[in-house]
């Protein structure tokens, strides 16, 4: 189940990022970012696996590949930003 | 048909890219726009191309701006750097599309080395014009006209030594001499995808090191709700639908340049040009403009005969060679052939040395005559010797 969302301003970047993720064995969704998680418009995501995300983040940074925030769905289906 | 204008287009690609633009025609939608699978094959196409080409010269996938041909990106770059009226250091041997934006905007041109093949020229002019801190130098890696290799290495540490920015023109460079936008520092690297990289018309690359300018605004897929241009690369200067056709094609071209290696291609296209010299240094009636650095280039002109007749009279009999002067009158003022003009045979991967040896005699038989290359008007009408 895909449920966290790391934001990307740029697809190119958000492909980098799936290429890097897949590299390490992470599996990853490249997806049109949800209207509601759109602070200036237009944008994809890749969507991650909540067991992966704390490597996903991991594998991102270290590759220096800047994303814009993480999303998560809870149970009511409110989205809440991951900041942990 | 003997093809000898790549400086111009190559005209032989790789069986595969044709096959990529077509494919793509069927598979592929629109980059950065939907969330479906043809968007997502569009997506992925566009990147991989992105990605080869970053692998290729030195740079991240976001460096790589896909532009409609290296005039595009060369605009870009001066658009980016050079102020009305800015201070520009170029060589002698640019081509128009720096001359005109450069006119355009009426800088002050500083033209460093004119001696054709003589990097030692070059390298002192552009140390002596960077010391005057201008906007911006732009630098041609290969002339288009005589196939003088500019010693862009030297000349792209003069520009980080001296803090000035660098445009640097692959156009006849990129797909057969080494270029990275890491190693030269260059601010922008601009190419064309259908020379050297074997990709379609209406394709290109520019090198970002550090954002641009746009030339044209629009919708990027990206920051939709801003009025402004995305600040980030490429987005920022790809507005409009991209050509992903033609980039699929590029990438295939991309591929094969990978796969043969710019040095085999560079060592193949020189070994032409020495064979089509030795045989063209026989007719004497030809004059033919080779030096060191050179690459699969050649440039020449035909004794008392117009250069447009000369090419003229090749392609009745299926030679494919360009005459005039190129578009680039500053090559040829430097070289002192504005007025004549030359003929320009240019080689491609594909060309072999048969065809330099069927050249070479034809050139014998039209242009070798003892008496002078007239051309009387029966011989248009003929179409064979």
């Amino acid at each position: 189940m895909y449920d966290d969302y790391f934001t990307f301003r740029s697809v190119t970047t958000a492909m980098r990022g799936s290429r890097i993720l897949e590299a390490m064995g992470i599996q990853s969704l490249t997806v049109r970012t949800p209207k509601q998680l759109q602070q200036q418009g237009c944008g994809y995501s890749l969507r991650v696996r909540g067991d992966t995300v704390a490597r996903a983040k991991q594998a991102l940074k270290q590759a220096e590949i800047q994303y814009s925030s993480i999303y998560r769905k809870d149970e009511s289906g409110q989205w809440r930003e991951v900041t942990e | 048909m003997i093809y000898f204008d790549s400086a111009a287009t190559t005209l032989q690609k790789p069986p595969r890219v044709a096959r990529a633009v077509q494919e793509a025609m069927h598979r592929c939608a629109s980059v950065g726009r939907g969330g479906y699978a043809a968007a997502e094959a569009a997506a992925q196409t566009v990147f991989d191309c992105r990605s080869l080409a970053a692998q290729l010269f030195g740079a991240t996938e976001e460096q790589v701006v896909f532009t409609m041909n290296a005039t595009h990106g060369l605009n870009i770059a001066i658009e980016t750097l050079v102020p009305e009226g800015g201070r520009v250091v170029i060589s002698g041997f640019e081509h128009n599309a720096v001359t005109r934006p450069l006119y355009a905007k009426k800088a002050q041109v500083t033209v460093a080395g004119t001696r054709l093949f003589s990097q030692e020229d070059a390298l002192a002019a552009f140390d002596d014009a960077l010391r005057q801190k201008p906007h911006a130098a732009v630098c041609t890696q290969v002339s288009n006209v005589f196939g003088y290799i500019l010693p862009l290495t030297q000349i792209a540490a003069l520009c980080r030594q001296y803090a000035v920015p660098l445009i640097i023109d692959a156009s006849q460079g990129a797909g057969i001499l080494p270029i990275s936008l890491t190693q030269t520092g260059a601010r922008f690297i601009a190419m064309p995808g259908h020379k050297g990289l074997y990709g379609p018309q209406g394709t290109g690359i520019l090198l970002c090191a550090d954002g641009g300018q746009p030339l044209l605004f629009g919708g990027t897929g990206s920051n939709s709700a801003e009025q402004a241009m995305p600040d980030f690369l490429p987005d920022r200067l790809e507005a409009g639908t991209h050509n992903v056709c033609g980039i699929a094609g590029l990438a295939e071209g991309l591929r094969f340049v990978r796969a043969k290696t710019p040095q085999a291609i560079l060592r193949h296209e020189q070994r032409l040009l020495r064979q089509l010299t030795a045989q063209l240094r026989e007719i004497p009636q030809l004059r033919l403009y080779t030096g060191e650095n050179q690459s699969g280039v050649l440039s020449f002109t035909v004794e008392n005969a117009d250069c447009e007749e000369a090419a003229a009279r090749l392609s009745k009999f299926g030679i494919a060679v360009r005459a005039g002067l190129h578009c680039a009158p500053l090559a040829h003022e430097s070289a002192g052939t504005k007025e004549s003009g030359t003929v320009r045979a240019s080689f491609s991967a594909f060309n072999t040395t048969q065809e330099t040896r069927e050249f070479a005699h034809l050139c014998k038989k039209l242009f070798g005559a003892t008496e002078k290359a007239k051309f009387p008007t029966c011989y248009w009408n003929e179409n064979r010797i």
